[in-house]
């Protein structure tokens, strides 16, 4: 697929998925009434719908599914291999840690309009980022094995606290971490929207800029360098670049899965592995995915609402079935 | 541009592996390094291509330090052929060799028509022309080879290092691609190709350095270096000299216990 087709595609699928889903639900809604009373929340219970229990919801998506997406194919890309993930590296269990001690303790309050338990979270995900960087620094370089390790190394251990930290929480705790940890996207507030649109912008702002780069990448560290590419500061700034946007994304919805493993290997499947095409569509199709994801989850069991790392966690056996399927090249090196 | 190789001295940590190595090489020399395994032949090239910085000892380019110049500066100059390839996903060939041309493009630059124009042409100097779409990882280790053969070439860099290029190719494809470097030489490029056929060497380089435990043990023209007492000595092997009629270079041969002395086959 040409990548010009690609992105047209990918374009307008995110288009046609921001624009159908608010109107899908477990309610019917009226979009003419809404239109007509001029989005009024507090006159058409219509337009209140959409515009708070949706729409926030759905961009949402469109942020995190994004994200999720683009950072799964940059790190697939930097640890050089085809089954990393954003969380790979254990930026979620940072931010998963920060989130079950902000509800054991009961964290609440505002902090510069984040609310005490993504601010909590993001905390963890910070520190986390510097622990890693200290264990897998070499000489000013960040090694792929050392970052593999460390990685492993902090997902182990904070596994183990954060099941601590469970056992030691009563039932309302409890069942408040095990739904944090799903993964959901159900707010109402599109403050929330508006203050992660900043890290998602400069993030993948970032990443973006050096698509190239991740191809020239993929010849091995030497050659790479042999032809230009800086790989020590490539390594060094997608670090913390993607690990920062996944911080984000993990501090407001939880750490959905799947999303920034299945979407990259999808999209070059189509596109090919350019990345100059695989990261822009990446995000596009992974907005469109996770919304689809969401849409669904609100909906299946309706009027109960499941959380969308359910149905994302769902669609990864299935996925691996088909790739297994195929022909193993597939899968990278 | 000519190259400059000083008093190099590299050690990775688990002993010397360069000791001591310099080395004047001019604008348009075509310099094969030859010498056992382990002497430092690919050590020595990853210094001379900026990827190494020895613990000693300086390399210049056209006159300028290495070590002062930025990755992308150096690789507008220095292109390097490695021994082995292994890419990460599945890249197609043009998608490969139009990589070369990475340096000389910014960020954000898709490669245009005379980018693809060069690769291409890089593509059938090579003799792997209608490769184009094919896929990297599904070629023989000769066509991959080939194949980053062109992507250096595509690079127009003006010195041009090669780690071993001929080592998969059959006997047609290694005198093609020696025809493509003298080719390149005699227009300018500065070539210097570490390789194990010292005949091949012999034939085409008008340099020849030779490399034994991280030392220079000979350094001048093919015939001063290709003689048989000291490759001998730096291979540790009898060889067997065979004079070519035509009144070529001498034809080396390492003499086994167990090779057939020649009679008798028809």
């Amino acid at each position: 697929m040409k990548p010009r087709t690609a992105l047209l595609l990918s374009t307008l699928l995110f288009v046609a998925t921001i624009a159908v889903c608010p109107l899908l639900g477990s309610t019917r809604i009226d979009l003419g009434a809404a239109v007509a009373s001029g989005f009024d929340v507090d006159r058409s219970p219509d337009a209140a719908i959409l515009l708070v229990a949706r729409l926030p919801r759905i961009l949402l998506g469109a942020l995190v599914g994004g994200s999720l997406a683009m950072c799964g194919a940059v790190f697939q890309a930097t640890l050089r291999n085809a089954l990393a993930t954003p969380f790979t590296l254990g930026v979620s269990a940072g931010g998963a840690l920060g989130a079950v001690v902000a509800i054991k303790v009961g964290l609440t309050g505002v902090v510069w309009g984040f609310g005490g338990l993504p601010a909590a979270a993001f905390a963890g995900s910070a520190l986390t980022i510097v622990v890693v960087w200290l264990l897998a620094r070499r000489d000013g370089a960040l090694p792929v094995t050392a970052l593999l390790l460390s990685g492993i190394t902090i997902n182990l251990t904070l596994s183990s606290l954060i099941l601590f930290i469970h056992y030691l929480a009563d039932f309302a705790e409890s069942y408040q971490m095990v739904r944090w940890l799903m993964g959901g996207l159900d707010i109402v507030d599109l403050g929330v929207v508006w203050r992660m649109l900043p890290f998602v912008v400069l993030g993948s702002g970032v990443l973006l800029w050096r698509a190239r780069d991740y191809n020239v990448l993929s010849l091995g560290d030497e050659p790479a360098a042999a032809l230009g590419v800086d790989v020590r500061h490539l390594q060094r700034t997608t670090f913390l670049a993607a690990s920062l946007l996944v911080g984000a994304v993990v501090s407001a919805a939880g750490p959905i899965g799947f999303v920034g493993l299945i979407v990259p290997h999808l999209v070059r499947l189509m596109t090919g592995p350019d990345h100059r095409v695989v990261l822009p569509v990446s995000f596009l199709f992974g907005s469109a995915f996770l919304i689809v994801c969401d849409t669904v989850a609100r909906t299946l069991i309706a009027p109960a609402e499941l959380p969308v790392g359910v149905i994302t966690a769902m669609c990864g056996g299935p996925f691996f079935l088909w790739i297994l399927s195929r022909r193993r090249e597939e899968l990278g090196s | 541009m000519n190259l400059s190789i000083r008093d190099v001295v590299h050690d990775y940590g688990r002993g010397p592996v360069l000791c001591g190595v310099s080395c004047e090489i001019p604008s348009g020399g075509f310099v094969a390094v030859v010498g056992p395994n382990g002497a430092g032949k690919s050590t020595l090239l990853r210094v001379a291509a900026g990827l190494v910085r020895p613990s000693r000892g300086e390399v210049l380019l056209g006159g300028r330090s290495v070590g002062s110049l930025s990755r992308n500066e150096i690789s507008r100059q220095v292109a390097l052929v490695p021994q082995e390839s292994l890419v990460m996903f599945q890249f197609r060939v043009l998608e490969i060799v139009l990589m070369g041309r990475h340096p000389h493009l910014s960020a954000w630059q898709f490669e245009g028509r005379t980018e693809i124009e060069a690769a291409r042409d890089a593509l059938s100097r090579v003799g792997m022309a209608g490769f184009e779409e094919r896929r990297f990882q599904e070629l023989s280790g000769g066509e991959k080879q080939r194949v980053v053969l062109a992507r250096a070439i595509a690079q127009t860099a003006s010195i041009l290092l090669l780690d071993e290029p001929t080592a998969f190719l059959d006997l047609r494809h290694q005198v093609e691609i020696y025809d493509v470097l003298h080719d390149l030489s005699v227009a300018g490029t500065t070539i210097v190709a570490v390789t194990h056929d010292i005949n091949l060497a012999g034939a085409y380089c008008n340099r020849t350095l030779a490399l034994r435990d991280g030392r220079v043990m000979a350094h001048g023209t093919p015939q001063e270096v290709l003689r048989r007492d000291l490759l001998e000595e730096i291979y540790g092997v009898p060889l067997r000299v065979i004079s070519q009629p035509g009144g070529g270079p001498p034809f080396f041969a390492p003499v086994g216990r167990h090779a057939s002395s020649g009679t008798g086959c028809g």
